[in-house]
């Protein structure tokens, strides 16, 4: 509850009206003491629109091992956020999407709506919708066994105000997001940061700056969801000056990602700000990542993208940081239309455009697959070994497979016409499939 | 005096479970000794009186008889709040005087941190409303920490996990009215700067924030870190004038102004913003004795932060205040771009000014 506070200084001691805080953290009176939601080994604590806020934080800050805490039907309104003990197999579980719909736009304070803070165990997050958090949606650090599933998030505004992210697990292991419906986040729907061990698998992400985002992590499976209508799809990426670099072993299939037109909403000091509005997808500077199976179809700017961090053209010192892509296999996905038109408020997307003349597809498009061919200086540029980072394209239904070599730009007239090579066999390779992501615990789809 | 309520304390310690019940209630000084509702284990008391750690009266907030108030060099800022900070060991123990980290304090100690407002900050003998008392106490299975709420009447402080927002107004030193959305923390977010590595932590007691002079409850004026070692809770301490001491970050005769954001930065970011703290994500670190300058943020792209800046792309731009989202996000009050995250939700207009006359003070850099 916000209390009716003080109004002015002269009536800081006369306002008697103030109503004490309660200790308790017993629901409301119209609430029932139990739901078919109870199934965890500890408490089950049912609270309901009519229990208070401050009721409802002290349920979550207070929980313990094997706890769960079931939200009944309706709409929640809090001003400030709802973060988690620290305890291990805690469920906070709703009547569903649409269904259990907390409400943070009155938020005050806190950069995330629902927030957890480990180090702890087999936390899960189910069935609610979080609807304009001022900042992320869910939160969650230093968890092993962080499940999302079946949640919606939602913004309103559609603009920078939005929260940054939806889902945000970061220095998490062993991270599961399932059947989850994303919209409106003014940097990535799904953010999955410096985590270990993660599948995303079945959600749905549209409207955001970003649908998915897999960063600086290990051991990646983004399988079957639907990213759509997103400034750009689903990208996997490895960023300089973090705790944990060298995102690697990431597999991208069997996903839709279309129409990620949307123009880019994030505020101007994001990093994702610079993603071209119409981006399917993209790799960036990581290792050993595996396309497949994916649908690939009506994303303006480009379908597929296998680049450096230098493309970003930000500066970095990072003696750790590994800037290029390599072992990256892109083969078997459904492409169409995409590339038809390259946004020009980009960078990237006017670089694009300089190209149209040499691109040897329908229309001029930009190619399906393109890699920046920006090597590691370190790897001998010997003609007879083109191929040294190990990018292998085998995509005969791709409208073309090329190599930009905007390591051959002229950094003064960049023209991607006098540069590219459309020859895909220089990326016939193969690399052997990575393998499943799974862990003990992991439930079947 | 001490001494006696020391031993007094002692025979606390002894009768632990009896008491509790009894100091739950009525909070009566003839039953009631600090550290009676540090026990191990079990939910805390109801009532911060049960802990016999402070007094209120009459508008002011005083430490019970064996408990030691303390004040730092460089505090944190809680949107203008006045605070009372006051710290118990169990009779017999002690701290070792450590530099360069925290100390770590002894199983059974409490500190407890009052947080109040006057109505106008220009009337130093203003009243002040005092709000919350919030409470650590050192377990063996490590530090928990809970919010006690005050009512309105001021006569007794309630436990309140949850926390809430509350919103007032009062006068600034400048005259304006200001209007907080004070955050009473929940006890789930006390983590969120509290804690390194996972484990919940104390903030304030380094010895360059204690290596300062204090008027105690008596009236003698004396060095913090000799009163601690006088009456016996902190063991190996140096000389005061061998021990180092933290700018005090708005008083020009403590330092220099990097040294005094510096500090500033340390007592009010470095919680997180350091190995092990929350922001460890975002490879910014803002601890005082950080030397790189891609980790203080100079010239350095934000990374991980979502809404890091609107329209400027560097942490810190020497000589370029307006350009650097560090300035950008002190200023701000919005939740998701105010920092820090929590217990902020006014500009800190004196901090602002700090650190932007520090990065004025840089050498040129272009972070291009």
């Amino acid at each position: 509850m916000r209390g009716n506070w003080i109004l002015a200084p002269v009536a800081l001691f006369a306002l008697g009206a103030f109503v004490a805080c309660s200790s308790s953290s017993s629901p409301g009176s119209s609430c029932p003491t139990t739901s078919s939601l109870c199934t965890g080994k500890g408490k089950c604590i049912v609270v309901c629109p009519s229990t208070s806020e401050t009721d409802i934080s002290g349920d979550f800050a207070q929980v313990s091992t094997g706890d769960t805490i079931v939200f009944e039907p309706g709409t929640y309104q809090f001003n400030m956020q709802l973060a988690i003990g620290a305890a291990d197999d805690v469920t906070v579980v709703g009547a569903g999407m649409g269904k259990t719909i907390l409400d943070f736009h009155g938020q005050a304070q806190a950069d995330d709506a629902v927030f957890a803070q480990g180090p702890m165990k087999n936390l899960t997050i189910e069935s609610l919708t979080v609807k304009d958090s001022p900042g992320n949606a869910f939160k969650t650090l230093s968890v092993t066994g962080m499940t999302f599933k079946s949640l919606e998030v939602t913004w309103t505004a559609l603009d920078h105000t939005d929260g940054a992210y939806g889902v945000y697990p970061v220095q998490d292991t062993d991270v599961l997001v399932e059947d989850c419906k994303i919209s409106g986040a003014s940097d990535s729907g799904i953010y999955i940061g410096q985590s270990n061990y993660i599948v995303v698998r079945s959600n749905e992400a549209f409207q955001n700056v970003a649908g998915i985002e897999i960063e600086n992590s290990f051991n990646a499976d983004v399988h079957d969801n639907y990213a759509h209508d997103n400034t750009g799809g689903i990208l996997v990426f490895d960023l300089p000056n973090l705790p944990q670099e060298g995102g690697h072993n990431v597999r991208v299939f069997n996903n839709k990602i279309e129409n990620n037109n949307t123009e880019n909403f994030a505020m101007t000091g994001d990093i994702v700000s610079i993603v071209p509005a119409g981006t399917g997808s993209f790799v960036m500077a990581n290792d050993h990542v595996e396309v497949f199976g994916n649908t690939i179809t009506g994303n303006k700017t480009a379908g597929f993208g296998i680049i450096s961090y230098e493309v970003s053209q930000q500066k970095f010192t990072d003696p750790n940081y590994y800037e290029w892509p390599r072992h990256v296999y892109v083969h078997d996905n459904t492409w169409s239309h995409n590339g038809y038109q390259p946004d020009l408020h980009s960078q990237v997307g006017a670089l694009l455009l300089t190209g149209a003349s040499a691109y040897p597809t329908p229309n001029h498009s930009v190619p399906d697959v393109m890699y920046d061919g920006i090597l590691d200086p370190s790897m001998m540029q010997d003609p007879s070994y083109p191929n040294p980072m190990i990018i292998c394209v085998h995509e005969p239904t791709a409208s073309a497979v090329c190599n930009g070599h905007f390591d051959k730009l002229d950094p003064n007239n960049p023209d991607l016409s006098k540069t590219i090579n459309c020859d895909a066999t220089q990326f016939a390779c193969m690399l052997p499939p990575l393998p499943a992501v799974s862990w003990s615990g992991l439930p079947a789809q | 005096m001490v001494r006696l309520a020391r031993a007094v304390g002692v025979a606390a310690l002894v009768g632990l479970a009896a008491l509790g019940g009894a100091c739950d209630d009525s909070g009566t000084v003839a039953k009631c000794f600090p550290g009676t509702a540090g026990a191990d284990k079990g939910a805390f008391p109801s009532s911060l009186s049960a802990y016999c750690m402070v007094t209120l009266q009459n508008g002011t907030v005083t430490a019970n008889d064996g408990v030691t108030p303390y004040d730092l060099q460089t505090p944190l800022f809680s949107d203008y709040a006045v605070k009372y900070r006051t710290v118990w060991m169990p009779p017999g123990t002690s701290v070792s005087y450590v530099e360069g980290s925290r100390f770590e304090f002894p199983v059974g100690t409490v500190i407890t941190k009052s947080f109040g407002f006057p109505a106008d900050l220009r009337d130093t003998n203003a009243p002040v409303k005092w709000i919350e008392t919030r409470v650590l106490v050192h377990r063996t299975t490590g530090w928990k920490g809970v919010s006690y709420r005050w009512d309105d009447a001021q006569q007794n402080a309630t436990i309140e996990p949850g926390g809430e927002v509350l919103d007032f107004t009062f006068v600034n030193t400048n005259g304006t009215e200001l209007s907080p959305h004070y955050l009473v923390p929940s006890q789930a977010e006390c983590p969120k700067c509290h804690a390194n590595n996972g484990s919940v932590i104390t903030l304030g007691p380094w010895a360059n924030q204690l290596n300062r002079d204090f008027t105690y409850p008596d009236g003698t004026k004396e060095n913090e870190l000799t009163h601690w070692s006088r009456i016996g809770i902190l063991e190996g301490a140096p000389s005061p004038s061998q021990a180092p001491v933290l700018p005090s970050a708005f008083d020009p005769t403590t330092g220099d102004v990097a040294s005094r954001a510096r500090a500033y930065l340390q007592a009010n970011c470095a919680y997180c913003h350091s190995e092990g703290g929350e922001a460890r994500t975002t490879g910014l670190d803002l601890g005082y004795d950080e030397t790189g300058s891609m980790q203080l943020g100079i010239c350095k792209m934000p990374i991980a932060a979502g809404k890091a800046g609107e329209g400027q792309s560097y942490d810190i731009v020497p000589q370029h205040p307006e350009s650097s989202i560090l300035v950008y996000r002190m200023e701000s009050t919005a939740p998701a771009i105010a920092m820090p995250e929590i217990g902020r939700s006014l500009e800190h207009f004196e901090a602002v000014e700090l650190i932007s006359d520090w990065i004025n003070s840089m050498p040129a850099t272009n972070c291009q």
